[in-house]
C-alpha cells in the first residue's frame, strides 16, 4: 500500500494545499478586498478542511475552521467586508490551520493563537461595517452578531473550553433580554454525512443556546436490505427557549440552510405571546403533522387522541413526543408570571437558583476548614468552624427546599401512562398514588418524566410484568431515601403495600437495565408484581462516607448503606467471597481486588454493607473515615463508564473520592456468590 | 439466539462493509447479538445502521441486541444526544463485561 492510500495521509496532503490555497487567496485580498472569486475561494478551502477533518474526528480543527469559514460566509453574503483585521487574523489562522493539521487535530500548545485568532475576528474582520441597502433585515447588525464568533455553529469554537464568563460578556445575551421558544425541524440532506456533515454536533450547538428538547426520528430509516448506508434519514424536532434571538438559532444552520430542510419558527415567547396554549390536536395542524380534516375525524373518537393518531398511522411516535414536548412547554410558558413584575420573578428565581451550587462550592470549603481545624488547637478558631457547619447545615437546608416540589409532578404522567397502557389493551384499572406531597427535586420531573413513561408503557405492553388479567389496580408510589428517591410502580397482586412494604415483603428478582434510565443516573430493580426505581435525588450535591484502600478514597452514598461491620467479629476476612450476617449470608466484595488496587489486605478490615433497596452486600475497604457532602462531578468520556463508580467529589485537600455505584456492586455481588453457590455445587458432586 | 462479533468499525468509512457484514443475519431466523468489540468506534451513522438492522428484524418479531464487549457505552450516548424517541422496541443495548 502506498502512503497515499492511506486516508489520514491523503486528508493531511490535501489540507496543506488547501491552506496553502487559502494563503493566497488571502494576499490577493489584502490588495483587491471585494474580490469575490478570492472570497468565495477562501470560504471553500476553509469549508473543505472542516469537512476533511470532521470524517476524521478532528473535533478542535473542525471548530476552528468553521469559526474561519462563518467569518467569511458573512463576508461572501454581502454582510460584512473585508478588513484589514481579517486579513491578519486570517493570515495567523494559517499558522494554525498548519499546525492542527500536523497535530492531527491536537490544539495542545496552540491554545494561546487559537484564542487570538477568534478574538482578531471577534474584534473587528468578523462585522459588518456597512450593510448592503438590499440586505434582509436578518443580515442586519444585531446582538447575536456582535456575539459571534460563539454561537454560530461552534459555541465552544475557543478550543480552551472557557466558560462564557471567560469568553467576555458580549457572548451573553442580556439579562433582561426576554426568553422565546423555537420548534426547529430539521431534516438533513440525505448527503449529509457524505458532505462531512455531522447533524449531532449542530444539536449540541443547539442545546448551548438554552433549554433544548431535542427528539430524533427513525422514522425514515429503512430496513438494511433497502438502506444505502452512507445516506442521512435521522430526522429532528427540537423545542428551544433561548434569550439569544432567532439570528442566533439560524446562524447555527448557516452551512447546511441551502441543502437541508430546516425550519425555525417563533411559538412563544415569555412577554405573553401567544399564550393560549393549543390542546395537541392543534398544536400537530400548526406543525403540519395533521390536517383540520384528520383532527375532526380522530375527535369523534373518545380515546386519546395522540395514542390513536399513532396506531392509525397518521403520526409517528416521534412526532407525537415532539408535540406533547411543545405541548409541555406551552403550558410552562402559560403559567408563567407575565409581565415586568413576573420577569422580575423569573430572574429572582434564576438567581435563587444558584444557591444549590454555592451550597457544593461551600462544602468543599468545609471540607478544607475541616482538615485544617484537625491540625490546630485553637479554641477560637475551633468555635468558629462549628458555627460555620451549623450555618452551612442551615444552608443546606435552605438549598433543598428551594430545589424542591410535590412529587405529584413526576407520579401523575406515570400514572397516565399506565392508564393509558392498560386501557390500549381493553383493560380498566385503577391507578393508587402514594406519597404523592413528597417533596423531591424540582428538576427530577423534566428529566425522568418522560423516560418513565417510555419505560412503563414498554412494560405494560410487551412485557410479562402487568399481564395478569386478575390485576385490579396498580400502585404509583414515591419516597425519599437520603439523597435518593425511590419510584415503586406495584401490582395489587401482591396486596396493598408502601414503600417500606415492598422493601419488608418482596423479593427481588432482578436489575432491569432500561438503557435511558440508567443513563440518566436511576437504577431499576424488578420486584414480585412490579419494580422500584431509584433515582438520584439531587444531580449536583451527594452525602456519603469516605472509605478508604491504599491510596484511593471512596465515597458510598450515604443512603445506601445499612452498616459498617467489623468482619472479624463476623468470622469472615478480606479474602471471604461472604459472611454470616444476622442470620442471612452477605456476599462481600473485596474493592481492592474490585478494582485492581496495589497492597495487601489489612489484618482487620471493614466492610460497609450497603443495599440497592432490597438486596444488600459488603463492600470491604481498608479503613473508614467520615461522611462527607460534596458536588458530584463527571469523570468524563474516559472514566465515565467504569463499572462501579458514577462519578467523583472533590475532598478539601484538592483530591478526588471516587463516588461508588452501589447498585451496581450489589448487582454484581449477588451474580458472583451465585456463581461460588454454583462451583461449590459443581466440587459437591 | 445468533451471537455474531462485528469486524468491521461502524464508522463513516467503514459503513458500506459494516452492511454487508450484518446483513446475513437477517437470515439466521433467530434474535441477534452483535458484539462490538473494543475500540471499535461507532458514530451516527453507525447506530443508523443499528436502527436499520432492528427494524428489519423486528418485522420478522425477533430482538436485536447491541452489546459493547469494552462497556464504553457509545451506543447509549448516542442515543441520548440524538435525542432518538422512536427507537425499534425490539432493539436492547447493553456494555459487556469488563
Amino acid at each position: 500500500m502506498s502512503v497515499h492510500e492511506d486516508p489520514l495521509l491523503t486528508f493531511r496532503d490535501e489540507a496543506v494545499e488547501l491552506v496553502a490555497e487559502f494563503e493566497e487567496a488571502l494576499l490577493v485580498l489584502d490588495e483587491d478586498p471585494d474580490n469575490s472569486e478570492e472570497i468565495s475561494r477562501a470560504f471553500r478551502c476553509l469549508h473543505t478542511i472542516k469537512g476533511s477533518a470532521a470524517m476524521f474526528e478532528m473535533n478542535h480543527l473542525v471548530q476552528f475552521a468553521h469559526a474561519l469559514e462563518a467569518a467569511f460566509s458573512r463576508v461572501r453574503d454581502g454582510n460584512a467586508r473585508v478588513t484589514a483585521a481579517l486579513i491578519t487574523a486570517g493570515l495567523s489562522a494559517k499558522d494554525v490551520l498548519q499546525a492542527l493539521v500536523a497535530n492531527n487535530g491536537d490544539p495542545t500548545g496552540l491554545e494561546t493563537a487559537i484564542n487570538a485568532v477568534l478574538s482578531g475576528l471577534a474584534g473587528g474582520g468578523f462585522e459588518s461595517e456597512h450593510p448592503p441597502a438590499s440586505a434582509s433585515p436578518a443580515a442586519k447588525p444585531s446582538s447575536s452578531d456582535r456575539r459571534r464568533p460563539r454561537p454560530a455553529v461552534h459555541p465552544d469554537a475557543t478550543i480552551d473550553e472557557a466558560t462564557p464568563k471567560e469568553r467576555g460578556d458580549e457572548d451573553e445575551p442580556d439579562d433582561d433580554q426576554e426568553l422565546t421558544s423555537f420548534r426547529i425541524r430539521v431534516h438533513p440532506s440525505s448527503d449529509a454525512f457524505l458532505t462531512g456533515s455531522d447533524p449531532l454536533l449542530l444539536l449540541r450547538d443547539i442545546k448551548e443556546l438554552g433549554e433544548a428538547v431535542v427528539i430524533g426520528s427513525v422514522t425514515r430509516v429503512p430496513p438494511i436490505e433497502e438502506i444505502a448506508p452512507e445516506d442521512c434519514y435521522l430526522d429532528w424536532d427540537v423545542l428551544l427557549t433561548t434569550a439569544y434571538g432567532e439570528d442566533a438559532v439560524r446562524d447555527v444552520f448557516i452551512f447546511v440552510e441551502m441543502v437541508w430542510d430546516v425550519s425555525i419558527e417563533s411559538i412563544v415567547d415569555s412577554a405573553g405571546d401567544d399564550l393560549d396554549f393549543a390542546r395537541i390536536g392543534r398544536i400537530l395542524v400548526d406543525r403540519g403533522d395533521l390536517t383540520d380534516g384528520e383532527l375532526d375525524d380522530a375527535l369523534a373518537s373518545r380515546r386519546r387522541l395522540g395514542e390513536m393518531l399513532v396506531e392509525r398511522g397518521l403520526l409517528t411516535p416521534a412526532a407525537l413526543a415532539a408535540a406533547l414536548a411543545e405541548q409541555a412547554l406551552r403550558r410552562e410558558s402559560a403559567t408563567r408570571p407575565s409581565g415586568s413584575y413576573g420577569e422580575q420573578e423569573r430572574q429572582l428565581f434564576d438567581r435563587l437558583r444558584r444557591i444549590p451550587a454555592l451550597v457544593g462550592e461551600f462544602s468543599f470549603l468545609q471540607a478544607g476548614l475541616r482538615r485544617v481545624l484537625e491540625h490546630v488547637a485553637d479554641d477560637d478558631l475551633s468555635g468558629i468552624g462549628s458555627r460555620f457547619d451549623d450555618l452551612m447545615a442551615e444552608l443546606r437546608h435552605l438549598s433543598d427546599e428551594l430545589q424542591s416540589v410535590a412529587a405529584s409532578i413526576l407520579l401523575s404522567p406515570i400514572a397516565d401512562t399506565i392508564r393509558r397502557a392498560f386501557a390500549t389493551a381493553g383493560r380498566e384499572i385503577d391507578v393508587v398514588l402514594r406519597g404523592a406531597e413528597t417533596e423531591i427535586d424540582r428538576d427530577l420531573a423534566p428529566v425522568f418524566s418522560g423516560p418513565f413513561a417510555r419505560f412503563v408503557d414498554h412494560l405494560v405492553r410487551d412485557t410479562e410484568m402487568f399481564a395478569s388479567q386478575d390485576i385490579v389496580s396498580v400502585t404509583v408510589g414515591v419516597e425519599r431515601m437520603g439523597t435518593s428517591v425511590r419510584v415503586f410502580v406495584v401490582s395489587d397482586l401482591v396486596g396493598d403495600v408502601s414503600a417500606r412494604g415492598v422493601d419488608r415483603s418482596l423479593r427481588a428478582q432482578s436489575t432491569i437495565d432500561d438503557v435511558e434510565l440508567k443513563r440518566l443516573g436511576a437504577s431499576v430493580v424488578e420486584i414480585e408484581g412490579g419494580f422500584i426505581a431509584t433515582l438520584p435525588m439531587s444531580f449536583s450535591s451527594i452525602e456519603g462516607l469516605l472509605a478508604q484502600t491504599e491510596d484511593t478514597v471512596f465515597l458510598v452514598p450515604l443512603d445506601r448503606i445499612m452498616e459498617c461491620i467489623d468482619l472479624d467479629t463476623f468470622g469472615a476476612s478480606a479474602q471471604s467471597g461472604v459472611a454470616r450476617y444476622r442470620d442471612r449470608v452477605l456476599p462481600l466484595i473485596n474493592l481492592r481486588r474490585f478494582f485492581s488496587l496495589d497492597g495487601e489486605d489489612p489484618d482487620n478490615p471493614y466492610a460497609i454493607v450497603v443495599t440497592d433497596g432490597v438486596r444488600e452486600v459488603g463492600l470491604v475497604v481498608d479503613k473508614i473515615d467520615d461522611t462527607y457532602q460534596g458536588a458530584v462531578k463527571s469523570l468524563g468520556g474516559l472514566y465515565g463508564d467504569t463499572p462501579g463508580i458514577s462519578g467523583a467529589v472533590l475532598l478539601g485537600d484538592g483530591s478526588l473520592a471516587l463516588v461508588l455505584h452501589t447498585v451496581s456492586l450489589v448487582a454484581h455481588g449477588e451474580q458472583e456468590s451465585l456463581r461460588d453457590h454454583a462451583r461449590r455445587a459443581v466440587v459437591f458432586q | 439466539m445468533t451471537h455474531y462479533i462485528l469486524k468491521t468499525a461502524l464508522d463513516f468509512e467503514s459503513i458500506g462493509a459494516a452492511r454487508d457484514e450484518l446483513l446475513p443475519l437477517v437470515q439466521s431466523g433467530e434474535d441477534v447479538t452483535v458484539e462490538v468489540p473494543e475500540n471499535t468506534r461507532l458514530t451516527v451513522v453507525g447506530l443508523q445502521l443499528m436502527i436499520s438492522l432492528a427494524k428489519t428484524l423486528q418485522r420478522k418479531g425477533r430482538t436485536l441486541s447491541v452489546v459493547e464487549a469494552a462497556g464504553q457505552g457509545q451506543m447509549g450516548r448516542l442515543i441520548e444526544g440524538a435525542g432518538i424517541a422512536d427507537l425499534p422496541s425490539n432493539l436492547r443495548t447493553a456494555k459487556g463485561a469488563e
